[in-house]
């Protein structure tokens, strides 16, 4: 693989949250390069900060919350510097486009679909009222609807949730952004419906050529969506790398209980693995690994000192104690090790497949 | 109307008459049983006059009763009139006392059920009974509804009565459809006064007020205009003979009048002689309307916009105030409220804390009354906008509007206002009774002579009749407000017109 393009860049950023006079840290020193046309997953438990991060390179922060330090440079565009509404007009929506989780709460119940969706074209493309419906009925049978015509008139009421989530999709990819922000888009869905959604998503991506970032609190859709996978933890990235090396090789004990509660993993007759613990409060300023107090590996650096990031490969990183040369060996759960086993047993095959 | 609604709009129509009707039934049935009959005469000044004649006192206690539907009153003298002709000698003789037509007056009407009685100096002979509840219900239905016709009028005096209907012009030249030997002379014309065309054709009667505006029916005491009654020139021909005259007599209400004098017949070709005068100033109802619905509008345009500009500057300086303005006037009585509101206007604006002040002709008597009644309007539908429109920001398809590029404002527009305007649709309704409600206190509070100030005060004189009416009236005018809600709504929302749809298929 050669070098990719960067097309989104976040170096140190910190955002902070005022509620009730005391201060939230939500983002923690985060940096992350956005590489152009991957799929990056970002993991992590629910609150962990995953959509104030992404929220942050659309300028959607709630008035109560505020970009405290770092950078985010788009485009040779410094995002951060960007206050106005104005000021975002030419890349919310346009450049940057982002799909919620509730397909049946991201349309306007009273509007019909139709204006929902050329509403956003004629603002970007600044495109006649006629032209726009044409762009937008393309839109509609290319994100499966079929009548588009007739059911250009329809209100929200009148389609089911998949059918919402692709009209969502339509109107996030009316100006064809750079850059797809799918925050757990199938989240409220059920299986089948995830499962065309998530398809869907990955066929446009071919079309236009988009880069999507993918949130989701659930590592197992992960493995057939990204090409890289980031894993947050109280308002940090734990751990980044190749899905293939966040699955089959992973390093932090937060990646690894993630791994340990997958649901294909589980023994028979066993309880599923749940984490113990709850993560900390963003309130206050955590000391050492926000993680430690939750993790059974956890050494005694882990309470006093934050863990650098160490590189495993020249794409896998992690910010865990237990990478340390002066770490003793830890022994990871079983399904870790199964993981891994599964890893071996998959580069074996590729690489027989190859000769 | 869109096809689909038709099945719909007829539905809620039926259902708004069978509201109106249960009210009514249950209002008419509730006075005639409630109010024991010795009550309505305590704002008769009649009555007092009467009371160093007992007899008369006694008579005119149970003509008033018949009249009020209470009872059925016969006087002996009416009994042998029935029987022996009006001016027949033998009246007399039988009303001589220790006549033997005591006895069969009294035998025959015990015998009918009556109460017989004599009355306290003459001893005449009287008897009455009492009309059950249920059957004064049922002919206060049956006199509800008066159709005009030809044969209405007989008048033995007049046998050459001409019956039938012709075109004719009325005094002010406008084409009107006339009759003779119905009730009304015109049955039907147009002017330029609301609803233009109008009718004498059908009329409601809800019975006779009594004992203020005594023996004029009560729809007319509402509907028939106040103030100093209003001359103007008129130019008609009688007899072939044009003349010329000053009069007040508003000529669509002209009946027929069995025995002319002469300054009618130079006026009047026909019989219909008898015509209610034209008023300056407008009716009980005129001025309750024009009152009610300027401040409706009022309410829900100042409202609305302080809401909606509330909800935008949420928790700025602006929302506080009207926050403050909300639970200042929902807090604190109504006639606080407003006696405060009228001190200010008076003092501070000049303006007449009283109605009768100026009158009804001047447009500045109208100012603190309509604002007082708006008030309470006012912080309802701030409220419930600003309610509506905080929920809507918090919507998730707000965001996602956000985060398609919308500005704040565009959303604000294009989604949120609309939005919230909707639920809003479903408080009208609500806002009229409201205002009803409103124009209770505040037409008594500054003396308007509309529907509100007589409402409680024909409660207080036992205006049984008027009472009835203008239940009906304020019942009518929710129904109807409510009904034009949800039609409004139905066309409004999406969702429901939809569902209607369906229903109708
Ligand atoms: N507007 C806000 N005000 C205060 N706290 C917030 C706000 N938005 C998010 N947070 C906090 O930031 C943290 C991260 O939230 P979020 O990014 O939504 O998590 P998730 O990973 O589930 O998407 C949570 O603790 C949440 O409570
Ligand atoms: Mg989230």
């Amino acid at each position: 693989m050669d070098t990719p393009n960067i097309i989104l860049s976040a170096k140190d950023l910190v955002v902070k949250f005022r509620v009730r006079n005391k201060e939230l840290t939500a983002i923690r020193h985060i940096s992350l390069d956005l590489f152009e046309g991957e799929t990056l997953a970002i993991v992590g438990e629910s609150g962990s900060g995953k959509t104030v991060l992404t929220k942050t390179f659309t300028g959607m922060l709630e008035s109560n919350g505020r970009i405290d330090n770092g950078s985010i440079i788009f485009e040779g565009q410094e995002l951060t510097k960007l206050k106005t509404d104005k000021q975002w007009e030419t890349i919310r929506g346009a450049k940057i486009s982002t799909v919620f989780q509730d397909p049946m709460t991201s349309l306007n119940p009273l509007k019909r679909i139709g204006i929902q969706i050329t509403e956003v074209i004629e603002k970007h493309q600044k495109l006649p009222s006629a032209e726009a419906k044409k762009i937008a009925l393309n839109l509609m049978e290319r994100v499966g609807i079929k009548n588009a015509e007739q059911r250009f008139t329809d209100y929200p009421f009148q389609y089911s949730g998949g059918m919402r989530q692709r009209i969502v999709i339509a109107i996030a990819l009316a100006c064809k952004p750079r850059i797809l922000i799918c925050d757990e888009p199938t989240t409220a869905l059920d299986v089948t419906i995830q499962a065309q959604i998530l398809d869907l998503i990955r066929n446009l991506q071919r079309e236009y050529g988009f880069t999507t970032i993918y949130i989701t609190h659930d590592l197992g859709v992960v493995a057939n969506v990204a090409d890289r996978v980031a894993v947050m933890y109280a308002g940090q990235i734990v751990e980044y790398g190749t899905v293939r090396e966040i699955f089959y090789d992973p390093k932090h004990p937060y990646t690894w209980a993630l791994i340990s509660s997958l649901p294909t993993l589980a023994e028979k007759d066993k309880p599923l693995y749940a984490i113990p613990g709850t993560p900390p409060t963003l309130f206050s300023d955590i000391k050492g690994d926000a993680f430690a107090p939750r993790n059974r590996y956890a050494l005694k650096i882990d309470f006093e000192e934050e863990p650098p990031f160490y590189q495993v490969s020249p794409t896998h990183f992690a910010k865990t104690w237990l990478l340390d040369p002066r770490a003793p060996q830890a022994e990871p759960p079983d399904a870790v090790k199964i993981m891994r086993e599964r890893g071996r047993k998959n580069t074996k095959q590729t690489s027989e497949a190859q000769q | 109307m869109r096809g689909f609604m038709k099945g719909y709009v007829l539905k809620r129509i039926l259902q708004s008459l069978v509201s109106v009707f249960l009210v009514s039934t249950l209002t008419v049935f509730l006075v005639f049983s409630c109010i024991p009959r010795q009550l309505v005469f305590k704002g008769d000044q009649m009555l007092q006059k009467l009371a160093n004649r007992p007899d008369e006192y006694q008579d005119y206690k149970f003509r008033t009763w018949e009249s009020l539907g209470y009872l059925d009153y016969i006087t002996m003298k009416e009994y042998a009139q029935s029987i022996y002709g009006n001016d027949s000698d033998q009246v007399s003789t039988a009303l001589q006392s220790g006549s033997s037509f005591y006895e069969r007056f009294r035998a025959e009407l015990q015998a009918k059920r009556y109460t017989v009685e004599a009355q306290p100096v003459t001893g005449y002979l009287y008897a009455y009974k009492d009309i059950p509840t249920m059957t004064r219900v049922l002919r206060w239905y049956a006199n509800l509804v008066q159709v005009d016709h030809p044969w209405r009028v007989k008048d033995p005096n007049n046998p050459d009565l001409k019956r039938g209907y012709y075109f004719t012009k009325d005094w002010s030249g406008m084409p009107a459809l006339a009759a003779s030997g119905t009730l009304y002379k015109y049955q039907i014309w147009i002017d330029g006064s609301f609803p233009f065309l109008h009718q004498n054709i059908i009329h409601l009667y809800m019975g006779r007020s009594y004992p203020t505006y005594d023996g004029i029916p009560v729809l007319e005491v509402i509907g028939m205009g106040q103030g100093r009654t209003a001359r103007r020139e008129v130019t008609t021909k009688v007899g072939g003979q044009e003349v010329t005259f000053y009069t007040s007599i508003d000529e669509h209400t002209l009946k027929y009048k069995p025995d002319l004098d002469r300054l009618d017949k130079n006026k009047f070709e026909d019989n219909y002689a008898d015509g209610n005068n034209i008023y300056q100033d407008p009716s009980m109802l005129g001025i309750s309307f024009r009152i009610g619905i300027m401040s409706l509008i009022l309410s829900l345009g100042i409202g609305l916009t302080i809401g909606v500009v509330a909800a935008m500057r949420k928790d700025k300086m602006f929302d506080k105030v009207t926050m403050g303005y909300i639970v200042f006037i929902s807090s604190i009585p109504t006639l606080l409220y407003i006696a405060l509101f009228a001190r200010f206007g008076m003092k501070i604006l000049g303006l007449p804390d009283k109605f009768p002040f100026l009158g009804a002709q001047n447009f500045l008597s109208y100012i603190l009354p309509t604002l007082s009644l708006s008030l309470g309007g006012i912080a309802g539908e701030a409220l419930w906008i600003r309610r509506y429109m905080v929920d809507q920001m918090n919507a998730d398809y707000v965001k996602f509007a956000r985060s398609k590029g919308l500005t704040q404002g565009e959303v604000f527009f294009r989604h949120i206002v609309r939005n919230a305007l909707i639920p809003i649709v479903h408080s009208i309704p609500m806002a009229v009774i409201g205002t009803l409600a409103g124009a209770l206190i505040t037409e008594s509070f500054y003396a308007v002579p509309g529907m509100g100030k007589m409402f409680p005060s024909s409660i207080s004189d036992y205006n049984n009749a008027m009472i009835i009416a203008l239940t009906f009236i304020f019942t009518f005018v929710s129904v109807f407000a409510i009904f034009l809600g949800d039609i409004l709504v139905t066309i409004v929302d999406p969702r429901i017109s939809l569902a209607a749809r369906k229903e109708a298929r």
